[in-house]
């Protein structure tokens, strides 16, 4: 009886759930475009993917509500559909499939770089568009031309562009220059040091040591690196990882009293490490990547970053909540989707993504910015650091293209 | 077993990718099929022998890196990179086992899991070889050679019904091996070790040898495992042969049913079934219920699906 | 330049290693003593040293609760929930041998996990330390408040197990289901209550040690898969249901990790703890300090 009784529930909530997902119906004259999302919805980074695509529903949520927008005389409007890759690579094949066989129109995603990188072949193969957010170079360097993935696009930075200002800060404003560096053991932090370590050495510094590398991020008690980079002779240290590590690198890295620069990773200016670092955080740098007008600056600002205005007001309007940049990589999706379709006046994924990778610069929540061949953003970052306790943006997203030059459109595509 | 539901089965598996046609289920059909190699050679081990592997998927993993880098770094064609594969874990479970199958009691499963881990972590640090975390991507197709000289080249991203059947090929194979030998001295002298390894051992039956003979023959098909998914994703990451893999198909394993003839194919069949079904409703939500669904199903069905099958129609287990 | 090998540099290696041992030893402890019990690997056992320390994290920045107050809750927690998992999920399949807990002892860890994902959110934690940035510092080698306190109370937990373990009854009992299990069945020691016994105690280790380290290592609700790998492996190499070779074991560990990581690279730290309990498993296959089966 027990199983009988259990088939019932397992019964009901299919068919409850096969209701909730039956797609609105458009009046006549109205196209729905399906947005799938592949992002890890459980697993390690199951909060960096819910928030990615709660950025995408309420982006949705907004232009649908207002009535959909004009694309060639007709009206457009998005449908998100989703899939949870676990942030693993046969996660990424199995969501990537049932995107291709759910029959969307375009993807976003992945925020896992393995994932990604898992998605891509599949997505080119089925010539479904591809809005990446993982950082992996290979995204837009060789696995994408071996995929084939002429149609993927990286929205976001990637390691050069987020490493390239944050060292040349170093170097010229703080005059640090020599590095000891630690960081997770995947592609993320390899790559990450590689760049700052280019970027470093070009501009006359170096690494006192080599790189230090930890594998299982969750349990890795920093102390002992932190107690080598004490006596190493380095005057700085470089730390890139993740929320969890950064918080725990940065209060090991007060306890013992490390008299060094600190550098750390973007998600420095993640909320959740600046309610457990707080005023511990005084002078640590990090590469600033998402900026919503609120935090105080020591730069006149050039060009307003209205996109992320707009996502904040709405996020602060609708669901009571400040926006993070998680947030950003849905509603950017979204956001770069319509202005492409409105611009070239039509639907096909083809041609709107020919209209991204045209160079024209689009607004998103990460500033404005266009696509370069290889489809990396042609995007910059800044530098920011805690003041008081609060995140300060210190140089804008121009400081890596100021002169010495150390990032240029040419380093975002390798050859 | 009946050959009734041998054949019912058969006839299911052939048929399974002209009913199921969208990409996401021939995809499912694909791991499903693969997973049938692993967990049948798993099997071997568990359900015959009584040597519980909590490490299988480094074996998996070896497989899988030897195939994708003799092709990519040597040019080797696929056809000489499959066998390569299942060469190269066996060598790595002749290394293992031949230690650790001379002791008893929980030895095995230890050094087996924590070898898993080990590979992992060679897997991740050994970057000039593997790449490492960066992950291997671009892994070509396999390539088979076909009448007049000519090759087909097996994209599995435009058609994963012919890789289908290559991978069914194997694992047939691999079920038809497992059921020679359980019907073999060596099988029957297996059933002996695992029964009771002193007794086995008085009756003269050298259970070193045959342990090591039964546990080679299956990271052997491990490996071949592993080169058939290394050609099919065409990308390899360190943590797809991590420990929580090794425990995955342990899992199936068991769920299946441990040492029945047909447990290695429902096992991976439901598994993959109940939590692609599940995974449709909400992702977190479906996790949660995935686990309940482990747990009652081992609570009700202890000796798994097959099992109890079996048990209830008066059979005994190999 | 200093160089890297002088005495004060040495010391706060040991010192962190230590540290380290501390935290992998409250967790081995439990699962050891299941082990032994009941010859049961709970790796459910992380989940509860993840919602330890989310108990403490409530606890104190929602609840008022003071943090002491919050660790005797985590630990009250995780014994609660250790024997209810004990006596719905584990015992009844006993008889089916241990091959089977496991697999449901995965099930219960997925839904733990996932439950605190859905309720708690993935955001990292951390709990404010009662003694703030407080910290001892003797010629340049640290140890922060917390760090003793941690210290000082996995030794008192550690001495009131062996002590209980020795003198009390329920404790004698337990020992002896460990031993001889035979014996203590003809002598009418009733295995139920008794594995119900050894799961809440290890429950409260795990749920204790969750809060413990809630101060010093930031927590999501996927910690407890990690820090159950590397407690597993240690007890394996301790020596499965062996207490002192636990706490020994994650002392070796520990400190295998540390000073490959001081003197080699980070990197290999694993790689050297995991290649050092194989090799240990060769030589002793019945692990440190454990025994072989008869």
């Amino acid at each position: 009886m027990r199983w009988r009784s259990l088939a019932w529930v397992v019964c009901g909530v299919a068919v409850a759930v096969a209701g909730l997902r039956l797609p609105a119906a458009g009046g006549p004259g109205v196209e729905t475009v399906t947005v799938g999302f592949a992002l890890p919805l459980t697993g390690a980074a199951a909060r960096e993917g819910q928030e990615s695509l709660e950025g995408a529903q309420l982006a949705v949520r907004l232009l649908n509500e207002a009535g959909g927008f004009r694309v060639g005389g007709r009206t457009v409007r998005f449908e998100v559909v989703s899939e949870d890759d676990r942030c693993t690579p046969a996660g990424g094949t199995e969501a990537a499939n049932r995107l291709v066989a759910r029959r969307v129109a375009f993807v976003g995603g992945s925020f896992c770089s393995s994932a990604a990188l898992a998605q891509q072949p599949i997505f080119a193969q089925a010539r479904i568009p591809q809005v990446i957010y993982a950082y992996a170079t290979d995204l837009t360097g060789v696995a994408r031309q071996r995929a084939g993935a002429d149609l993927s696009v990286r929205i976001g930075p990637q390691a050069a562009v987020e490493m390239a200002p944050l060292a040349k800060y170093a170097v010229t404003v703080n005059n640090h220059r020599r590095f000891f560096a630690m960081a997770q053991n995947t592609d993320f932090g390899r790559s990450m040091v590689g760049e700052f370590r280019r970027v470093l050495e070009r501009l006359g510094g170096r690494f006192v040591a080599e790189p230090e590398f930890y594998t299982f991020p969750g349990t890795t008690d920093f102390r002992t690196i932190l107690t080598k980079a004490r006596g190493s002779g380095a005057d700085a240290l470089l730390a890139i990882g993740l929320v969890g590590e950064m918080i725990g690198v940065s209060l090991q890295f007060r306890e013992l009293g490390l008299g060094l620069g600190f550098y750390g990773s973007d998600l420095l200016e993640d909320p959740a490490y600046q309610d457990a670092v707080g005023e511990r955080a005084n002078g640590f740098f990090y590469p600033w990547v998402y900026d919503d007008g609120v935090d105080p600056r020591r730069f006149t600002r050039t060009e307003p970053e209205r996109m992320a205005r707009e996502m904040s007001l709405a996020f602060l309007n609708n669901l009571k909540k400040r926006a993070t940049r998680n947030h950003a990589w849905g509603w950017g999706t979204i956001h770069l989707l319509k202005q492409a379709m409105e611009r070239e006046g039509t639907t096909d994924p083809e041609r709107v993504m020919r209209r991204v990778l045209s160079g024209e610069r689009f607004d998103l929540p990460l500033g404005r910015y266009g696509f370069l061949p290889c489809g990396q953003a042609d995007m910059r970052v800044g530098v920011g650091s805690y003041v008081d306790g609060r995140r300060t943006l210190m140089v804008d997203r121009d400081f890596a293209g100021r002169p010495p030059v150390v990032l240029t459109s040419a380093d975002l595509c390798p050859r | 077993m009946p050959g009734a539901w041998v054949g019912l089965a058969l006839l299911g598996a052939l048929v399974a990718p002209v009913l199921l046609r969208s990409p996401s289920h021939q995809n499912l059909l694909v791991l499903t099929a693969i997973n049938v190699i692993l967990v049948a050679s798993l099997d071997m081990l568990i359900g015959l022998s009584g040597l519980v592997s909590l490490g299988h998927a480094a074996f998996w993993g070896i497989g899988a890196y030897t195939s994708a880098l003799l092709v990519m770094r040597a040019g080797v064609p696929f056809l000489v990179a499959l066998p390569a594969a299942g060469l190269a874990a066996a060598a790595a479970g002749l290394v293992i086992g031949y230690p650790s199958l001379r002791l008893r009691g929980h030895y095995f499963v230890l050094v087996t899991f924590i070898f898993g881990i080990i590979v992992t972590l060679l897997l991740t640090s050994w970057v000039e070889l593997t790449r490492g975390p960066m992950g291997l991507p671009g892994i070509p197709f396999a390539t088979l050679p076909w009448v007049g000289g000519t090759e087909v080249v097996l994209n599995t991203f435009q058609d994963k019904v012919r890789y289908y059947y290559l991978v069914l090929v194997v694992a047939l194979l691999t079920l038809w091996v497992r059921s020679r030998i359980m019907g073999s001295r060596m099988g029957r002298a297996l059933v002996a070790v695992r029964e009771d390894e002193d007794l086995g051992q008085t009756l003269g039956v050298d259970t070193h040898r045959y342990k090591m003979g039964v546990f080679v023959l299956s990271t052997a098909q491990a490996g071949l495992a592993g080169s058939l998914y290394a050609h099919y994703s065409t990308f390899l990451a360190p943590e797809t042969f991590d420990y929580v893999a090794s425990f995955d198909l342990f899992v199936m394993n068991l769920v299946g049913g441990a040492g029945t003839p047909l447990g290695p194919v429902v096992g991976p069949v439901l598994l993959t079934a109940v939590r692609d079904a599940l995974r449709s409703t909400h992702p977190v939500l479906g996790a949660v219920l995935f686990g309940v669904f482990l747990i009652l199903s081992i609570q009700f069905l202890p000796r798994g699906v097959v099992g109890v099958w079996d048990h209830l129609r008066g059979r005994r287990r190999w | 330049m200093r160089r890297a090998v002088d005495v004060v540099t040495i010391l706060q290696f040991g010192v962190n290693g230590l540290f380290v041992a501390t935290g992998y030893a409250l967790v081995a402890l439990g699962l050891t003593l299941i082990f032994g019990v009941l010859h049961v690997a709970d790796f459910a056992q992380g989940a509860l040293y993840m919602l330890g320390a989310y108990v403490s994290f409530y606890a104190t920045q929602a609840g008022g609760v003071g943090y002491f107050a919050a660790v005797a809750l985590a630990m009250a927690t995780g014994a609660v929930l250790a024997a209810l998992n004990g006596g719905v999920v584990y015992l009844p399949l006993q008889r089916h041998g241990g091959s089977l807990t496991f697999v449901a002892a995965l099930g219960v860890l997925l839904i733990l996990q996932n439950a605190a994902l859905w309720w708690f959110g993935g955001d990292f934690r951390l709990v404010p330390s009662p003694f703030g940035d407080g910290k001892f510092s003797a010629g340049g080698v640290v140890l922060t408040h917390h760090q003793a306190f941690v210290l000082g109370a996995t030794g008192c937990l550690v001495l009131l197990l062996w002590a209980g373990l020795r003198y009390t009854k329920p404790g004698k009992a337990l020992r002896a289901m460990a031993q001889q299990p035979e014996a203590a069945r003809l002598v009418g020691i009733d295995i139920q209550r008794v594995g119900l016994l050894a799961f809440a105690v290890a429950g409260g280790l795990a749920g204790g040690a969750g809060a413990l380290m809630a101060p010093v290592r930031a927590f999501d609700p996927h910690i407890g898969a990690v820090v159950i790998l590397k407690s597993f492996a240690i007890v394996i190499f301790g020596g499965m249901g062996s207490v002192p070779g636990a706490i020994v074991g994650a002392a070796v560990v520990a400190l295998a990790e540390t000073f490959t990581a001081a003197y080699l690279a980070a990197e290999f730290a694993d790689l050297v703890a995991f290649g050092l309990m194989i090799v240990a498993l060769f030589a002793r296959p019945q692990g440190l300090l454990g025994r072989l089966p008869t």
